[in-house]
C-alpha cells in the first residue's frame, strides 16, 4: 500500500460540479479531498480487485473546495506492488468528463465484452467445423485464436477475480499468449505451403505464459513475454500481408487490410509497452484483433457456406446429368428395340419365304407338273398334294415354341407320322430317352430337324417295303452329341448312287447347316439314317 | 341297333360330302344331318333331338364354331364335339376344348381312321397330341398339397403326369406301362383334363352346376 499526494488547483470562483476521472488502476485505491472520502474502488484485501479495465469518476461536492491549496491524497493497494498501476488522475468539469467516462465504460467494458462474446460464438462455431472435418486445420487454428481471445477479453472486464488474482493473471496471460500462438500459425497456413508445420513451435509459448506472468507478476520477465507476444503479432501482420501480395484478386484484401491493421496497432503499443510498467493492450490493438478475428472467422465460415452450395448445386447438376443420360439411354435402348424387332421380322419373313418355297411352294409346283404331263395319274397328284399339306404341318409345328425341349420336337414328328405309318401297316418302335435342353432351338432348326427326320421316314414308305420303322435319340459322348436314328427293316439302297439324288444331298446340307452332320448307312436287310446334333449350339441361335 | 347319331357342320361342300359318306359308311354311326352353316346348324340344335357326336368346323361363314360348341353345350351337354382341323394345332383345338369341344379330328386323315376316332371319342377316348398336352401343361397348374390355389382349373398329381408323358411323344400303351396303369384310364384321364379346361369362369360353372341340376334355377 502506498500514498499519493496531488497539489490541487480549482479554478477560480468557487468551481460547482467538479470531478476526478481515472482512465483505470490496477487494483484498489482510495481517494481522498482535504481530508474528506470521494470514494474507492477494489475491497484492500490480499490478491483482490482488477480494475484496468474499468474508467473510474468520482464527482467532487463545491463544498469540499478549499480556497488557496487543496490535497488530493490516493491509497493504492496493491499486491503484488507492481500491479498497483496509478495514472495520472484528471480534475475537471463533471459533465464533459461524465461524457468521456461513458464512453470509456461503453469501449472497455460493453464493446469488450461484446466482442468477446462474438468471438466466442464465432470459435464455437468453427471449433465445430473443425471437430467435424479435422482435415481442415485453419478452422481449428481460428477457433482456438478466437476462444483464446474471448477469454482473455472477458476475463479483462472481469473486477473481481473468482480466484484472485495470483492465479487468474496467469490464465489470462495463457488465453494472450494462446491467441498470438495461433493467429500466428493460422497466418503461417494461410501465407506458405508448409507455413503451418513450420510455425507450430509458437505454441510453445502458451504454459510458457503461465510460468512467467506466475513466477515474475508485473516483471521484466512478463512484460519480456508481452514483448514477444508482440512481436509474434507484427510477425502475423507481415505473414498475412505477404500472402495478401501474393493472393488472388478476390482473396487479396481479405489479408491486405487484416495485416495492415494488425501491423498498425502492434507499432501504435510500441510507447506505451516500453513505458508502461504494467502493460496491457491498448483498446485499440485489443478491437483490431477482434476485428481481424472476426473477419477472418467470417471468410472461413462464407467459405463453408460456399462449399456446401457448390456441393448441393453439383448435386443438382448430377441429378440433372445422370437424368438426361438416363433418358438418353432409354431412348437409344428403344430405338436399338426397334430396330432389333424389325431385323428379327425380317428375318423371320425371310426364313417364312425360303421355307415356303422350299416346302409347299416346290410340292405345288410338281403337283401342277405332274396334271400337265399326265392326265390320269391320281396316285402321284395325291401323294404330291399330301407332300404339301405335310410339309405346311411342318411348318405350322416348328411355330410352336418349343424353349429348347428335342424331346418335344421329336414327339411333333411322332404324331404326324404315326397316321401315315399306320395307313401303310409299319409299326413303329420308339426309343426316344431323356435328352439334354438344347440352345438356340428356334422355329427354323425345328422346321430343318423335322423336314430331315420326315424325309427319312417318307423314303422308308415310298422305297423300302419296310415292316418296322425305329426312332430311337440318345445323348452321346458325355451329352456333347445328340444321335436321333431312324432305322428300317426294309430293302436298303445304294448311298452312294443315291447321294446325287436331289433328296439325300438335301438332307445332309440341312444337317450341316443345323451345325451338325447326317450318317447314312444302308444294307440289303436294312436303312439308317442318323442325325447327329452337337448339344450345345445348332447353328441356328437366334431364330 | 342303337345307332350314334352324327351331325356334321361343314362348309365345304367337297369335305362335308366326304365326311358324311365316311360317318354312313361306318358301321354303329349314322348321319343325322350334314350342315353347311351356323344358323342352320343352330336351328337343328334347337329343334332335333341331341345327336351323340358333333363335328363342327371353326370357320363357318356365317358364325364362329366355337359358339356353335357353346350353345351345344348349353343345349345339352350329354353330346361329344368334335373339331374338323386341317393342322390340329394347338391354337384352334385348345380353343375348341375351352368352349366344350372334347376332341378333333384331321381333315384329311382317311376314311378308316376318321370313323375309327368318332366311335373312341362315344368310347370315351379323347384324342390329343404332343403340342396340345405341352400348351394344356402350362395352362393348367397341378394341384398343391391338398389345397389348390388360383382361380384356374387344378391337375392332379395322374393328370400331370400323363400330360407330360404325352408331351413327350409316349403313346397311351406306353404310358400305362410306365405309370402301372391300364390303358383305359390314361384315356379317362385325358377325358377328365378337357373337362377341367372346359370350365372357365366363375358364371360358366354356375351355369354348369345348373343344368346338371346340381343348384337351382332362380325361374
Amino acid at each position: 500500500m502506498g500514498w499519493y499526494e496531488f497539489a490541487l488547483v480549482p479554478p477560480a470562483g468557487t468551481p460547482e460540479d467538479m470531478a476526478i476521472y481515472l482512465p483505470g488502476v490496477g487494483q484498489n485505491i482510495a481517494l481522498y479531498l482535504n481530508g474528506e472520502f470521494l470514494g474507492q474502488v477494489g475491497e484492500f484485501r490480499e490478491g483482490t480487485g482488477r480494475h484496468h479495465a474499468l474508467p473510474l469518476l468520482f464527482p467532487v461536492a463545491p463544498a469540499l473546495w478549499r480556497s488557496g491549496g487543496n490535497a488530493l491524497f490516493v491509497l493504492v493497494g496493491a499486491a503484488p506492488p507492481s500491479r498497483g498501476l496509478m495514472p495520472l488522475p484528471w480534475l475537471g468539469d463533471f459533465t464533459p468528463l461524465q461524457t468521456h467516462h461513458r464512453i470509456q465504460s461503453v469501449l472497455r467494458q460493453g464493446a469488450v465484452r461484446f466482442l468477446g462474446i462474438v468471438c466466442l460464438i464465432l470459435g464455437l462455431v468453427l471449433a465445430l467445423i473443425w471437430v467435424k472435418r479435422p482435415a481442415e486445420r485453419r478452422y481449428g487454428w481460428l477457433a482456438l485464436a478466437a476462444i483464446g481471445w474471448s477469454a482473455a477479453q472477458l476475463a479483462v472486464t472481469v473486477t473481481s477475480a473468482p480466484l484472485g488474482i495470483t492465479r487468474w493473471e496467469p490464465l489470462m496471460s495463457v488465453a494472450i499468449a494462446l491467441t498470438a500462438a495461433t493467429l500466428l500459425v493460422f497466418a503461417a497456413s494461410v501465407s506458405r505451403p508448409r507455413g503451418e508445420q513450420s510455425s507450430t513451435w509458437v505454441l510453445a509459448l502458451v504454459p510458457l505464459g503461465a510460468l512467467v506472468t506466475a513466477l515474475d507478476p508485473g516483471g521484466v520477465i512478463e512484460r519480456g513475454f508481452a514483448g514477444t507476444l508482440h512481436l509474434l503479432q507484427a510477425l502475423t501482420a507481415l505473414l498475412l500481408l505477404t500472402a495478401g501480395w501474393q493472393a488472388q484478386p478476390g482473396l487479396r484484401r481479405w489479408l491486405l487490410l487484416p495485416g495492415a491493421a494488425l501491423l498498425t496497432a502492434a507499432v501504435a503499443d510500441v510507447p506505451s509497452l516500453v513505458m508502461d510498467p504494467a502493460f496491457h493492450h491498448t483498446p485499440t490493438s485489443l478491437l483490431v484483433t477482434a476485428l481481424v478475428l472476426i473477419s477472418f472467422a467470417w471468410v472461413l465460415l462464407l467459405r463453408f457456406v460456399q462449399s456446401l452450395e457448390m456441393a448441393e448445386l453439383l448435386n443438382i447438376d448430377l441429378d440433372r446429368l445422370v437424368r438426361e443420360r438416363t433418358a438418353a439411354l432409354e431412348a437409344q435402348f428403344r430405338k436399338v428395340q426397334v430396330l432389333e424387332r424389325e431385323q428379327v421380322l425380317i428375318r423371320e419373313r425371310e426364313r417364312l419365304m425360303r421355307d415356303m418355297h422350299d416346302g409347299i411352294g416346290g410340292h405345288l409346283v410338281s403337283t401342277l407338273a405332274i396334271l400337265e404331263q399326265s392326265g390320269q395319274n391320281r396316285d402321284a397328284v395325291t401323294e404330291a398334294i399330301q407332300g404339301a399339306l405335310h410339309d405346311l404341318r411342318l411348318m405350322i409345328d416348328s411355330l410352336d415354341p418349343v424353349e429348347g425341349d428335342l424331346n418335344a420336337v421329336l414327339a411333333m414328328f411322332r404324331d404326324r407320322i404315326e397316321p401315315r405309318l399306320r395307313a401303310a401297316g409299319v409299326s413303329l418302335r420308339w426309343q426316344v430317352a431323356d435328352l439334354p435342353q438344347l440352345a438356340g432351338l428356334g422355329p427354323s432348326a425345328v422346321l430343318s430337324i423335322l423336314r430331315i427326320l420326315q424325309e427319312a421316314v417318307t423314303n422308308t414308305l415310298k422305297h423300302a417295303q419296310a415292316r418296322e420303322i425305329v426312332v430311337d435319340a440318345h445323348a452321346e459322348g458325355d451329352h456333347a452329341e445328340i444321335v436321333i436314328r431312324v432305322s428300317d427293316d426294309g430293302c436298303g439302297f445304294d448311298p452312294d448312287a443315291a447321294r446325287g439324288g436331289r433328296g439325300l444331298g438335301n438332307l445332309a446340307h440341312r444337317a450341316e447347316a443345323l451345325g451338325g452332320r447326317l450318317d447314312i448307312a444302308s444294307t440289303s436287310r436294312g436303312t439308317r439314317i442318323a442325325l447327329i446334333l452337337p448339344a450345345r449350339t445348332t447353328g441356328d441361335n437366334s431364330y | 341297333m342303337n345307332n350314334h347319331r352324327v351331325l356334321i357342320v361343314e362348309d365345304q361342300p367337297a369335305t362335308r360330302e366326304r365326311l358324311a359318306g365316311i360317318v354312313a359308311a361306318t358301321a354303329g354311326l349314322e348321319l343325322v344331318a350334314a350342315l353347311p352353316d351356323f344358323g342352320s346348324a343352330a336351328q337343328w340344335l334347337e329343334s332335333e333331338p341331341a345327336p351323340t357326336v358333333m363335328l363342327v368346323d371353326l370357320g363357318l361363314p356365317d358364325g364362329d364354331g366355337l359358339d356353335l360348341i357353346r350353345l351345344s353345350r348349353r343345349l345339352d351337354p350329354q353330346p361329344e364335339v368334335m373339331v374338323i382341323s386341317v393342322f390340329g394345332d394347338e391354337r384352334h383345338v385348345v380353343r375348341a376344348i375351352e368352349a366344350g369341344a372334347t376332341g378333333y379330328l384331321l381333315k384329311d386323315s382317311s376314311a378308316e381312321e376318321i370313323g375309327q376316332g368318332i366311335l373312341r371319342l362315344i368310347d370315351g377316348e379323347s384324342p390329343i397330341s404332343s403340342s396340345i398336352a405341352r400348351h394344356l401343361l402350362r395352362r393348367l397348374q397341378p394341384t398343391v398339397q391338398a389345397a389348390p390355389t388360383g382361380d384356374g382349373p387344378h391337375l392332379t398329381r395322374r393328370e400331370h403326369d400323363v400330360l407330360r408323358l404325352i408331351a413327350k411323344g409316349f403313346a397311351y400303351a406306353e404310358i400305362a406301362a410306365h405309370l402301372g396303369m391300364s390303358p383305359n384310364t390314361v384315356t379317362s384321364h385325358i377325358k377328365h383334363i378337357y373337362r377341367k379346361l372346359q370350365v372357365r369362369s366363375r358364371g360358366e360353372a354356375v351355369f354348369e352346376a345348373m343344368q346338371l341340376g346340381i343348384l337351382e334355377s332362380p325361374r
